[in-house]
Parts: C-alpha cells; sequence; structure tokens
C-alpha cells in the first residue's frame, strides 16, 4: 500500500497485486479540484519507448485494473484547470507492491465436474466400444443428408457436371472442419466409381494441405490414382466474403450437379447456399453452427443439424469403434435429459415445499 | 512410420491440451502451445499463395476463366507491390496516410460491404421459401416468425392486433369461400366456422382487446424468444458438445483417421 502526498489534490493512491494483476486505486479531489489522473506504464525492458497509457480516471474514488503482463513502472499525471496545467510524468515507487506470485502447477479444483463428466464418459466409450466388438450391428438411426450423397453423385455423373464441395471458413483446428473432411474422404470415392470431378476451394491453407491430402487417399484407396488432379483442390482466399463472392461465381460458372457445403460457415451460409440453389445444383449442408442452421434448412435440399456431422464418419464407416463414441454420445445425451427433467420437477415441486429447494440447490452446485 | 508419427504428433498434443486445461497456473505453457500454433499457419500460407498462383497460372494456360484468373493475377501483383511501396514510402503499408490503406478503403472495404449487403436479397429469397405453409410444421413457423417479426418493430403495439385482425378476417373468408364438394351439415358448419373466424377478426379491433393484444406482444415475443427457442437451442447445444467430445475422443485415440493419409 502507498500513500502518495506529493502529488497535489491526490488524497490516496492505492498499488495492490491481485490474481488477475495490479489494480491501481485513487482518491482525489477532496482538498484541491483535480481533472483528472492518467496511469501510465513504462516498459523496463524498452525504456525507450513512449509509457503505455492504462487510463484516465475521471471520479473522485475509482480504481484501474492492470493486466498486462509486462514488467514496468507506474507513472502518473494529474490535471488541474480544466485540464490546461498537469503535474507531468511522477513515477510511484512501488517496491511496497508484492513481486508476481511465481505461480506454481496445480490442479483446478473448480474443474473437478468437468473431469469427472469426461472420465465417465470415457469409461462408458470404452464399455459401448467392447460391446460394439462383440455385437458389431449397433443401430444408428437413419441420417437423410448422408444417404442422398448417392442420388445427388448420380445425379450429377449423368449430367456430366462437376461437384463443388467446401468446408467453409476455418482451420483444422475446428473440428467441423475435421468432420467435414471426413464425408469428403466418401464422396470422393463415391465420385471415382462415375469419373466424376470434384472440385474443392479452400479458405485456409492448412485445410488446404489437409484436403490434398484426403483427397489424393480416397483416390487411392478406391483404386483410381489416376483421377487426383491437384489442382482440383486449391486455395480461393482467406478473406470471408472473398471467398462466398468466389465460390458463388464458381456455381454460376460451372453450374455443379451437386454442391456440398460440410464444416463451419459464418454469415457466408446464406450466400453458399442460395447460390447452390440458384444454379440448379441438389445441395447438402452440414454444420454445427447452430445460427447458421436456419438458413441451410430453408434452403438446402439435406440438411445435418448439428452433431449429426461429427456423427457422418461413424453413419458411414460403419466402423464398430466409431459407432461406440457415437452411442456415448446418445447415452450421455439421455443422461442430461433425465437430470434437467428431474431438475424441472425438483423446482416446481420446492415451490410449495421449500426443502426440496435445498436438494435443487445441491443440484445446481454439483452441475455449476 | 508416414502414418503413425502424426498419429502419434496428434495423440500427444492432444493429451497435452486435455491436461494443461485442468491445470492451474498452466496459462503460459498454451499461450505458448497457442503461438507455435499461429507461427505454423503463418507458414502454410505460403502453401496458399503457391496454390493460388498455380491454379490461376493454369488457369491461363488451358484458356479456362483467362479473364477472371488473368485479373486476379494482377491485382494479387499489384497489392504486393503496391504494400512494399507504400512500406518504403510511409514507414508502414497500414500507416493512416498510406496508398496502401487508400486501395484497403476504396476498393477492398467496398467490395466487402457489397457481398455482405447482398445477403439482404438472400434472406428475403430465403425467408420466401421458408415460410410458405406447406405443412403444419411450415404454418406454425410462418405464425411464430410472423409474431416475432411484428413484435420487434416500432409501434408494435398497434401493428400487431391490426394484423391479426387481417388475418383473422383473410382466414375466415377463405374457410367461407372455399367450400366446393361440401354438402349438407358440412357445408352449414364451414360457413358458420368461416363467420365465427370472421366475427373474431372484428372481435380483434374492440379498444379493451386491441390494447391488451397490443400492450403484450413484446412479452408475448420475448417468452418466444427465451423459452421455445432457447429450450431448442440448448438442446443442440447440449447435443454438440457430446458429438464433440465423442469426435474428439475418436481422434485422440486414432480411431478416426480419414483426415490424414
Amino acid at each position: 500500500m502507498i500513500f502518495l502526498n506529493s502529488l497535489l489534490g491526490v488524497d490516496k493512491l492505492e498499488i495492490k497485486r491481485v490474481d488477475e494483476g495490479v489494480v491501481i486505486l485513487v482518491k482525489f479531489g477532496e482538498k484541491l479540484r483535480v481533472d483528472s489522473i492518467s496511469v501510465f506504464k513504462a516498459d523496463k525492458l524498452n525504456p525507450r519507448e513512449k509509457p503505455l497509457l492504462l487510463g484516465t480516471l475521471i471520479y473522485p474514488e475509482t480504481l484501474l485494473l492492470d493486466t498486462t503482463k509486462v514488467e514496468g513502472e507506474y507513472l502518473v499525471r494529474v490535471y488541474y484547470g480544466k485540464e490546461k496545467f498537469d503535474t507531468g510524468w511522477v513515477a510511484l515507487n512501488t517496491s511496497k507492491v508484492d513481486p508476481p506470485k511465481t505461480s506454481a502447477i496445480s490442479f483446478d479444483t473448480s474443474k473437478t465436474n468437468i473431469l469427472i463428466g469426461i472420465l465417465l464418459f470415457t469409461t462408458l466409450f470404452f464399455v459401448l466400444l467392447y460391446m460394439a466388438r462383440s455385437n458389431p450391428k449397433l443401430y444408428i438411426r437413419r441420417i437423410g443428408g448422408l444417404d442422398a450423397i448417392d442420388e445427388a453423385v448420380g445425379r450429377t455423373a449423368e449430367m456430366g457436371k462437376p461437384i463443388i464441395y467446401t468446408t467453409g471458413i476455418g482451420s483444422v483446428d475446428n473440428l467441423a472442419i475435421l468432420a467435414g473432411l471426413t464425408v469428403l474422404k466418401h464422396v470422393i470415392k463415391k465420385t471415382s466409381l462415375y469419373e466424376v470431378p470434384v472440385l474443392m476451394p479452400n479458405n485456409d491453407p492448412l485445410t488446404l494441405a489437409a484436403a490434398r491430402e484426403v483427397v489424393k487417399e480416397a483416390y487411392l484407396e478406391s483404386g483410381r490414382p489416376d483421377l487426383y488432379r491437384e489442382n482440383d483442390v486449391f486455395f480461393l482466399t482467406s478473406e470471408q466474403f472473398g471467398f462466398a463472392s468466389g465460390v458463388s461465381g464458381m456455381m454460376q460458372r460451372l453450374k455443379p450437379g451437386a454442391v456440398f457445403m460440410m464444416g463451419y460457415f459464418y454469415a457466408e451460409s446464406l450466400i453458399l447456399a442460395e447460390n447452390a440453389q440458384v444454379s440448379g445444383a441438389i445441395s447438402t449442408a452440414g454444420t454445427v453452427s447452430i445460427d447458421q442452421l436456419p438458413f441451410f434448412i430453408a434452403s438446402c435440399d439435406y440438411t445435418l443439424i448439428g452433431d449429426e456431422l461429427y456423427a457422418a464418419s461413424a453413419y458411414i464407416s460403419r466402423n464398430p469403434l466409431e459407432v461406440a463414441s457415437i452411442k456415448t454420445g446418445d447415452w450421455f445425451k439421455a443422461l442430461s435429459a433425465a437430470v434437467i427433467s428431474l431438475g424441472s420437477i425438483l423446482a416446481t415441486i420446492s415451490i410449495f415445499n421449500p426443502q426440496v429447494g435445498e436438494i435443487v440447490k445441491i443440484m445446481v452446485n454439483i452441475l455449476k | 512410420m508416414q502414418r503413425q508419427g502424426p498419429i502419434a504428433v496428434v495423440i500427444l498434443s492432444a493429451l497435452f491440451a486435455t491436461i494443461t486445461f485442468f491445470l492451474k497456473g498452466a496459462e503460459d505453457i498454451q499461450t505458448y502451445a497457442l503461438i507455435v500454433a499461429i507461427i505454423i499457419s503463418g507458414f502454410a500460407l505460403l502453401l496458399g499463395v503457391d496454390s493460388l498462383i498455380l491454379y490461376h497460372m493454369r488457369n491461363i494456360q488451358e484458356g479456362k476463366n483467362t479473364l477472371f484468373s488473368g485479373i486476379l493475377l494482377i491485382s494479387f501483383f499489384v497489392t504486393i507491390i503496391w504494400g512494399f511501396f507504400a512500406w518504403w514510402r510511409y514507414g508502414s503499408p497500414f500507416a493512416q496516410n498510406s496508398t496502401f490503406m487508400w486501395l484497403f478503403i476504396n476498393v477492398y472495404l467496398p467490395l466487402d460491404a457489397t457481398m455482405f449487403s447482398i445477403l439482404a436479397f438472400y434472406i428475403a429469397s430465403a425467408a420466401y421459401r421458408a415460410f410458405r405453409a406447406r405443412n403444419f410444421n411450415a404454418l406454425i413457423l410462418l405464425i411464430t416468425a410472423s409474431v416475432i417479426m411484428i413484435g420487434r418493430v416500432l409501434y408494435s403495439d398497434v401493428v400487431f392486433p391490426l394484423a391479426l385482425s387481417i388475418f383473422l378476417f383473410l382466414a375466415g373468408l377463405w374457410t367461407f369461400i372455399n367450400t366446393r364438394k361440401l354438402y349438407g351439415s358440412e357445408l352449414v358448419f364451414r360457413r358458420f366456422l368461416g363467420g365465427f373466424i370472421m366475427g373474431g377478426a372484428f372481435l380483434v379491433l374492440l379498444p379493451p382487446i386491441f390494447k391488451f393484444l397490443g400492450g403484450n406482444i413484446s412479452t408475448l415475443t420475448d417468452w418466444l424468444l427465451s423459452v421455445p427457442q432457447n429450450a431448442a437451442k440448448r438442446g443442440m447445444y447440449l447435443g454438440l458438445g457430446f458429438g464433440q467430445v465423442a469426435f474428439a475422443l475418436r481422434i485422440m485415440f486414432g480411431i478416426e483417421r480419414s483426415w490424414i493419409r
């Protein structure tokens, strides 16, 4: 804690270290009229650099939180007389401020419930994996959009047109893009039977590299490596609307037989879906972006809704290992629905019986 | 090894990310990993540039879309040269008065805004398709969407009762007139129903009912958005969350390999 009386009109100036950073508390204006106080930080490593303005305090008692992790010296500048006069930069003595805590790495107890949830999920996953191995015919409900791939490819082959496939905006760190690439592999395997070209414009260079590998592998697995053309999987632009206009232009010029939009989409979703519709192509979309789903449902012939996209590869391959993971998700969905229903019933009863309300509070605290 | 190597890297990275998520004080390690990812993606941009140039060069060679590909290549190189010039002339291509920023503000931004504004027209055409009352579900969607749209406009307290009255009148009129192949008691019932609905349209215009409906439209809109819509959304988020965990586990354990060669 530091008290500064050298600055005229400033009654109190405290510097305190908290978990989030450094708090600077200022109280002024009781004895002398102070307009404002600006707080700066000078970078110790680059002393020639102009001090960074952290903020200007205009209320008589206010605080400022410095979250910058740069080691530096705090400076203040006090303004008086409608900001006509100021004190210039005055360095603050911060020797009494606790040094930053060298935080030892430890388990974050606030995430215990998440850890338990993940461990439960993983355990159930392995149990179902064992069950799937002994009984490979586990039931998964029909997904219309994936069943329609054959129809779309067949129609395109009859028309002698290409297919346009896009995974939308984002890199391979996005799970939806990875799921889109798994569907791409299946589409390529189907198209290789009829020698239908698949054009894939990309928005991200890393996705481009992964997509090229997927396409090459799919042609190789279907015994037609000669059909692979590196130029069919290409980089368009990393700009959102540039990408949308580029893909839309391709749809209008080439009039593809089918358009697949499987991955992650933002505002460009409707531009792509409407252009696919106008070009006369069979349009199939799949995204986990909930805000864009209504647009796809309105404009596309088939839509994979939400987690159907993640389930796509398991649905297509029917690999028991993959099916087990889908089943685990389904079990957890059922469990969540049961917990939510129980919570709703108990919360309703608690209106009449306060003791039940305590049980609801415990439930909420566990799940929070 | 060509296959096992990348899978091993994925498994180790996934385990590393999962473990650091549960550790307090490991934020710096996570930030460092993020910086590494950004640097790698920066290098990958060269791959994109290579693909872009080759694709359009090949298009020109093959005589496909020569004009578009030509314009793109010229724009690409002119922008790069312009950027370097602005760097040399103004110290940074992004300096406020640099010619590169002029190019950005006067060429790129209007083009981007144009594409974005086209969305409004696409929304209208998609809404037309979505709101056609082809079945009962589509009818519910049409009514709900209409209520929300009216509830969000200025003077909704006047517009909503008026719109409801017009809708009821038209629906009643349609029921009253559309009596082909109906005879006897069925015809009488249909005519009665049509008249009843039309009567409802006039009832809505009575001042106390008009005021009640107008005064509660915003409450109804908020309820629709925060209760039924939110419930559906949360259900989807829940499904998505579990779907993501399942998909991530498949990748982590090397079960899902279709993204790799």
